[in-house]
């Protein structure tokens, strides 16, 4: 390994502890000084997003997205209607040598303010990559594993023309959408790389990290974290020809049902820990002149063979985009997701275990347009319609019509 | 017979009879309208020709800094190196390309060789960019430029037109484009 590494100065004295020491106690009084210096010093190390040397300083970029978004109840009193700022994502990478590169991605959304107690601040990745030959990588770190075309750029958002992100992928619908079980989020480990075969171009990866949700404690409502007993393993093969990509994509992780479901379950011995659980997705990208079709689908399901427990899910999404001009994309598709899982209820012989079937269904559409290379203004606009059915009868149900306009800016 | 005017005249004469009509008029005799017709012909010809030359003349070479282990690229090759999947040579040593800034002529010519539109090119490198994947090669101002920074730079390839290039680069390829990019 050939790292190039640089001097790091004189030897930390005890007047540079000194000011260390007062620094903190700085950030102790005024943390948004001290995060405000530290992008300062981090963005002073930036430099155009060009080519880059490994003798050269690191490269930091980013994009955000602002949309105002209205959300018609249609005549239930409910509407409202909400600037934020969705996603703020700055990235840091630095070429060590020919082959070593490090990358960093810190994610803020939902107008992230500590102050005011909103939002959210997520390391997004952070890894090193290695390049092996000429067309093959490993990633070591915290990184977004190949799952399906979208899901390594589903936070990108200069790269779609979307607001609401494709069902399985939108974080911002966290409450009524799971996603992290639809998809793997995070993994630790992962090789990747293309072989050519003729024409055709054969996009493989495969990666392990760690199942989620792998609770500790017996007490209810626990979800800390324990990696040690088992862990995500999952791939995508995928293949391109000409304006064709396909692939398929599968993942094995290991989940744990709440402690408490175990003693409402009537068989005399439920196994409700390290749940074998299979993700399979597809996906499907054919271009043709300025017409794009672009369609994945990902089922979820979890081998518990415990029969009064139904938590398998599935998604599919299908969108046709029409490049009118070089800045100008169309767009119009169909959305579905179908979501069981369980809840536990006081009913009137104490709790008991309730399986639900959540759906939504959206059709969408929209358009983006490109103000020169960096810029990308978009509207969207989804009819949704949600139903829940609760013990096979429905419970539940709301339409809302979805307009959102946004500004996707990369910097 | 319906009432005529001057105009109409010539909706009754034989067409054969409007051409020597007009040569008369032109000072002209019958078989000249034989030259008259070779030089429109001729004209048109040397119309085409100026119209369609730039796209079929122009050329393209390929240049690589004299350490680059091959003696030939494919067009495939190109687009994977100007697009980041390609990123080392058979030995190992990295790829370093060169691309133009201002768009013209050659950078037109080159991009129609590889099959893509620049804006195509340009939305491939946000992705890359993105995704930790790689910044798009330095874009230098003039045909100059680059082929100093081929000719000092180990593992560099660019282009330019075939009569920049000179002793101080390896020539891959000199080509001349099919136009249809997407």
């Amino acid at each position: 390994m050939d790292i190039v590494t640089y001097p790091l100065g004189r030897r930390p004295t005890v007047r540079t502890w000194r000011s260390l020491a007062l620094l903190m106690r700085l950030g102790y009084k005024h943390p948004n000084l001290v995060l405000a210096m530290a992008l300062a010093v981090v963005l002073g190390f930036g430099a155009p997003a060009q080519s880059q040397n490994w003798t050269d300083p690191p490269l930091v970029f980013g994009y955000f997205q602002n949309i105002l978004s209205y959300y018609d109840y249609k005549g239930s009193g409910h509407d409202f209607s909400s600037f934020s700022l969705q996603q703020l994502n700055l990235m840091i990478q630095k070429d060590l040598s020919p082959r070593w590169t490090a990358f960093v991605n810190m994610e803020f959304v939902n107008s992230f303010s500590t102050s005011r107690m909103i939002g959210d601040f997520n390391l997004e990745e952070a890894w090193i990559r290695y390049r092996v030959g000429q067309r093959h990588s490993l990633k070591i770190g915290l990184l977004i594993p190949e799952f399906n075309r979208m899901n390594t750029i589903k936070t990108k958002t200069p790269l779609l023309p979307y607001i609401i992100r494709p069902l399985a992928y939108e974080s911002s619908l966290a409450e009524a959408i799971a996603v992290e079980e639809y998809i793997p989020t995070r993994a630790f480990l992962s090789f990747y790389g293309t072989l050519p075969l003729g024409n055709v171009k054969i996009d493989h990866a495969v990666y392990v990290g760690n199942s989620p949700n792998i609770s500790t404690s017996d007490q209810p409502g626990q979800t800390g974290v324990d990696t040690s007993r088992t862990f995500l393993v999952g791939g995508r093969l995928g293949a391109r020809l000409a304006n064709i990509q396909a692939g398929v994509s599968g993942t094995l992780d290991y989940f744990d049902y709440p402690a408490e479901v175990g003693g409402l379950i009537h068989d005399p011995n439920p196994n409700v820990r390290e749940i074998p659980r299979y993700r399979l997705g597809a996906d499907l990208r054919v271009t043709q002149g300025p017409v794009t079709l672009e369609g994945e689908l990902i089922e979820v399901w979890y081998d518990d063979d415990l029969d009064e427990i139904v938590s398998d899910k599935d998604f599919y999404y299908g969108t046709v985009l029409v490049s009118v001009t070089e800045q100008l994309i169309v767009f119009g598709g169909y959305w579905t997701t179908s979501q069981h899982f369980l809840d536990v209820a006081q009913g009137l012989r104490g709790f008991e275990l309730i399986n639900y079937v959540a759906r939504m269904k959206i059709p969408t559409f929209g358009a983006s347009y490109s103000l020169g290379d960096r810029v990308v203004l978009k509207g969207h606009f989804g009819i949704v319609k949600e139903e829940l059915d609760a013990k096979g009868v429905r419970s539940r149900e709301f339409d809302f019509n979805f307009y959102g306009f946004g500004t996707s800016v990369m910097f | 017979m319906p009432n005529m005017t001057a105009n109409d005249t010539g909706d009754y004469m034989g067409m054969r009879e409007r051409r020597v009509m007009s040569l008369r008029a032109a000072g002209g005799r019958p078989q000249d309208r034989v030259v008259a017709f070779h030089i429109a012909w001729l004209f048109a010809a040397i119309l085409f020709a100026l119209y369609s030359a730039p796209a079929a003349a122009a050329q393209v070479a390929i240049i690589a800094n004299k350490s680059v282990p091959v003696d030939s690229v494919s067009q495939s090759e190109v687009l994977e190196i100007y697009t980041g999947e390609l990123r080392e040579w058979k030995n190992g040593s990295p790829i370093v390309a060169y691309d133009l800034t201002a768009e013209g002529t050659v950078r037109d010519q080159f991009y129609e060789f590889i099959g893509r539109k620049s804006s195509r090119i340009k939305s491939i490198w946000m992705k890359n960019l993105l995704m930790g994947e790689g910044s798009p090669p330095e874009s230098l101002k003039t045909e100059e430029d680059v082929l100093g920074r081929v000719a000092k730079t180990p593992g560099a390839i660019g282009f330019v037109r075939p009569e920049m290039a000179n002793d101080s680069v390896k020539i891959l390829a000199v080509v001349t484009p099919l136009t249809g990019s997407d």
